[in-house]
């Protein structure tokens, strides 16, 4: 494959290979006049991801079955997690209050399942890479340290193309840099580390409850109870206003590394709603060391209650879905 | 003979005003100032509050050189990924992207080139990694050295700028010297003393044809920069403005403009009694009374070795609407002051071709940039050949106690208040300039520069400093002891002793400070006119803290004039900050560079 397609796939499956970023491109200056106009572009461009196809461009036609299994399950994992990425990135920038808007609100309940999928298909990615992937990927790096820039640097150029704001594309480059730089010591150890990261963060805070409760005492506030309905089921917890239940026992990562979805220690599977999107709350925050700052943000958006939520599930969508995009395409760019 | 022109390409910037240029632009434009009283550290012992703080959550309740430093690094990284974003640079090619960072911080941060390899390891960047530290006039020098990078064709494109933070001691420091103002700072009006700010800004060079190439963004172009030395005074500028006047020219000079050209001029404009009088003499001789000036000191407060940057991220910005920036609170005129200080409340429309930016420093470092708002061929003087007249080592010997070599070479020196590095720096230069048989007077001293390298400030003026913080609590800090904290000072002593008045810097990478000052030195004399010769020079102290170093002084005079005794110094590389597997490619203009 040649090189500069792996570059234009990157760039493609980055932004939804819509066009469409580009009525997006400043989400913080949308008035509220122009919400319902700005969510219906924004559906636009989801939708406009889920009927790309990104890979069957750059595979051979005559595919082997493994090769075709996995093809299929890559590019529904890309869709997923770059519906979820164009979702919570773009959201994450409209002003706070427009946060509380209906629209607003039922997108993100919608997509909470894609957001899990997203979250751990593609931690389940990296960990599925055999040796093999990984000393190719050492050794594509060896032979061209700046292979993983190169790569970043033609999906940030589509960015620019596209309108994609500027903080956006700043954010990419930032993550990019820090990504590939860890990347090009040691693949393994950063996989290993990210992931191993992942799992005990999430065994150890996987509670939905807890994550209220936590943003709850953080603000201080009454907003966020205010937005929850009387018997406290709004975001899919049923435990109401009750104490808080004491913390739950430090898990031992090597208890749950390798697992493929460590369960939250706090909560029946009866009261945790319909998905595990929950974990997300507080696993991308730990994880990124945002804490702090994601519950200034919440403070900010308390009304909604998504403040945290839009915050962390941007970040760990950030870092895991750009560290495999690398990871993929280098793969990808070395002939894998 | 025509020089390539250097675009600006892109520009990114934290500070009083706030985090991005987008939010910065909407203060500057309903002409909001950033002053308020500081809140991350406690000013209850002194005469003054206020402070142009950078509104970046997280900040808050710093005390020690470690989270400072953090802090410091973090407002360079905003700005920097705003600078490379905006600029459209790709990020393939880090090994061509070289980082000039200018800061006044000294001994708060620590080793300063470690602070700069972490903003360039966060950035991506892996080609030169250079730290400029002239005080106040850091980050403008900064500019002029990133120029210098591209016109010798180091790197391909160069993100160059400032960074600073503001902390209780640099507080304390300017308090004590009894510069701050008791309200916003009104530079050239009634109220004097200034407002201390943070900050960082990053412009992007490039050489133009090549950003034009590559379809960058044209924002304007770097015309020309000028340094020189006052020789004068620690803290206060030449009365007469005598050098920032020859900054003024030597960038005029620099970027083939007249003194009618230039439309506007955005001065350092600090509000101290001594500056801005200085400034203004220096602007009047240079470019005559009627030329507009403001300072946007008035909106940021000055924010130390970022100010020069962060003052024309600002002129820049009002450049692409059309306008210039005011001087804010500006009630009555000073007796020495701007006939026209554009004293409103809103930027003024006003349309110009040429602008100029003016800094000044402590150590007496001054330094200018002119920027155009369209691509201008500058003009090239013919590369001279760069010939070595001198040389000098000094290791501080037990049987000889110190100042006294410095003494035998100049008998009217005074060394009672000066630190060991300023002594063994003046003493290695003397002894340089004797080996090159030279005594410098009248037009020769304002020819011939020093450009130093070294690691860190003295850290007996350091121990001294905080030793009267202890005895007499952070109200009371010795201002002697503060003046010399600056990297800088030791070079503005030796300017001084030995009348160095031509271009001066002053910088760090670590151990390799020294030999990089010979080759920015080399490169500047090499194609500009308004130098004959720089001395080079490096030094460093002994410090309890890193036990291991050393502590010495050498220096080299560098000179255009070749005799039977001069040795030419034929060639000189700039090596990137890390090494890859595999090499880049040389350009073709590293054909001379052999390390």
């Amino acid at each position: 494959m040649d090189r500069r397609d792996v570059l234009k796939l990157g760039a493609v499956a980055t932004l939804g290979g819509s066009g469409c970023a580009g009525l997006l491109s400043n989400p913080s200056a949308v008035g509220a006049s122009e919400l319902d106009g700005f969510l219906s572009s924004l559906d636009g461009a989801m939708a406009s991801i889920s009927g790309g196809q990104f890979f069957d461009t750059f595979l051979p036609a005559q595919k082997s079955p493994a090769l075709a299994a996995r093809a299929e399950h890559g590019e529904a994992l890309a869709k997923k997690t770059l519906r979820s990425l164009l979702l919570v990135g773009t959201l994450q920038e409209l002003p706070p209050e427009h946060l509380a808007h209906e629209g607003v609100q039922q997108r993100l309940r919608e997509s909470m399942g894609e957001f899990d999928d997203a979250m751990f298909g593609m931690t389940s990615m990296l960990e599925q890479l055999s040796p093999t992937d990984r000393a190719e990927l050492s050794a594509a790096l060896k032979e061209d340290p700046q292979l993983g820039m190169k790569v970043m640097s033609g999906v940030d150029e589509q960015a620019a193309t596209f309108g994609v704001s500027l903080k956006q594309r700043t954010r990419l480059r930032a993550l990019s840099t820090q990504a590939c730089s860890r990347l090009r010591q040691s693949p393994d150890l950063l996989i290993a580390e990210y992931t191993g990261k992942m799992h005990k963060v999430a065994a150890r805070h996987g509670g939905r409850s807890e994550a209220q409760r936590a943003a709850a005492a953080s603000i201080g506030s009454a907003l966020l109870w205010q937005s929850q309905p009387p018997d406290g089921e709004a975001v899919g917890g049923s435990e109401g206003l009750t104490p808080p239940p004491p913390p739950p026992p430090q898990t031992d990562v090597n208890e749950t590394r390798g697992s493929a979805l460590p369960a939250p220690q706090d909560a029946a599977p009866e009261r945790r709603g319909p998905r595990a999107s929950h974990v997300l709350l507080t696993t991308g925050g730990i994880a990124l060391g945002l804490t702090a700052v994601s519950v200034g943000l919440g403070f900010a958006t308390a009304s909604s209650g998504f403040g945290v939520f839009l915050f962390t599930l941007g970040a760990i969508l950030g870092v895991t879905g750009l560290l495999v995009l690398i990871i993929g395409l280098i793969l990808l760019a070395v002939g894998k | 003979m025509i020089r390539t022109p250097i675009a600006i390409t892109g520009q990114g910037a934290v500070c009083a005003l706030g985090i991005g240029l987008d939010a910065i632009w909407a203060e500057l434009a309903a002409g909001r100032d950033g002053i308020g009283v500081i809140e991350r550290f406690s000013t209850q012992r002194f005469g003054t509050h206020l402070g142009g703080m950078v509104p970046l959550p997280g900040t808050v309740g710093i005390d020690d050189a470690l989270t400072t430093r953090a802090i410091c690094v973090k407002y360079a990284v905003l700005a920097g990924q705003e600078a490379l974003t905006r600029a459209e640079v790709p990020m393939h090619a880090p090994r061509r992207i070289a980082l000039v960072l200018g800061t006044s911080m000294g001994s708060h941060l620590g080793g300063l080139h470690e602070a700069s390899a972490e903003v360039a390891a966060a950035l991506g960047i892996e080609g030169p990694v250079i730290t400029i530290s002239t005080a106040c006039a850091s980050s403008t020098n900064a500019l002029g050295v990133g120029r210098d990078l591209l016109d010798d064709g180091r790197a391909d494109v160069v993100l160059a700028g400032g960074a600073d933070v503001l902390c209780p001691e640099i507080f304390a420091g300017f308090h004590a010297l009894g510069l701050l103002s008791a309200g916003k700072c009104t530079p050239f009006s009634e109220g004097l003393g200034t407002t201390l700010g943070e900050g960082a800004g990053f412009l992007v060079l490039e050489r133009a044809p090549e950003a034009k190439t590559r379809g960058a963004p044209f924002l304007a172009c770097l015309s020309g920069y000028g340094l020189s030395a006052d020789g004068y005074h620690a803290t206060s500028p030449e009365p007469t403005g005598a050098g920032v006047a020859r900054a003024l020219r030597s960038t005029l000079d620099d970027a083939g403009l007249a003194a009618a050209d230039v439309g506007y001029v955005n001065a350092h404009g600090t509000g101290t009694a001594a500056n801005d009088p200085a400034e203004w003499r220096a602007i009047t001789e240079v470019l005559g009374d009627q030329v507009p000036v403001s300072s946007t000191k008035s909106y940021l407060a000055h924010a130390q070795g970022a100010a020069g940057v962060l003052e024309l991220i600002c002129t820049l910005l009002a450049m692409e609407h059309g306008q210039v920036l005011p001087t804010l609170h500006f009630t009555k005129p000073r007796r020495q002051g701007p006939v026209d200080p554009i004293a409103q409340d809103r930027p003024r429309p006003l349309v110009f071709a040429h602008a100029l930016s003016t800094n000044s420093a402590f150590g007496g470092a001054n330094a200018a940039v002119a920027i155009s708002r369209a691509v201008t061929p500058r003009r090239a003087s013919p590369k001279r050949p760069i010939f070595i007249s001198g040389v000098s080592s000094l290791v501080p010997s037990k049987e000889e106690s110190r100042g006294e070599g410095l003494k035998r070479l100049i008998p009217t020196a005074d060394t009672r208040n000066l630190d060991p590095s300023s002594i063994d720096l003046s003493t290695a230069i003397a002894q340089a300039l004797h080996d090159a048989g030279l005594t410098l007077s009248g037009v020769a001293r304002e020819r011939t520069g020093l450009f130093v390298g070294t690691t860190n400030a003295s850290p007996a003026s350091w121990e001294e400093f905080r030793a009267s913080v202890r005895e007499r609590g952070i109200e009371r800090a010795s201002a002697p002891a503060f003046t010399r904290l600056v990297l800088n000072a030791a070079s503005g002593v030796a300017s001084r002793l030995l009348g160095l008045r031509g271009p001066t810097t002053t910088l760090t990478t670590g151990a390799g400070s020294g030999l990089l000052a010979a080759v920015l030195a080399a490169i500047y004399l090499e194609s500009r006119a308004d130098a004959d010769r720089l001395v080079v020079a490096a030094v460093d102290e002994l410090d309890a803290q890193r036990p291991t170093q050393g502590e010495g002084a050498a220096s080299l005079v560098l000179t255009t004039f070749a005799n039977e005794s001069t040795i030419r110094l034929a060639r000189w590389a700039v090596a990137a900050r890390t090494h890859s597997t595999k090499p880049s490619p040389p350009s073709p203009q590293q054909g001379r560079g052999s390390g």
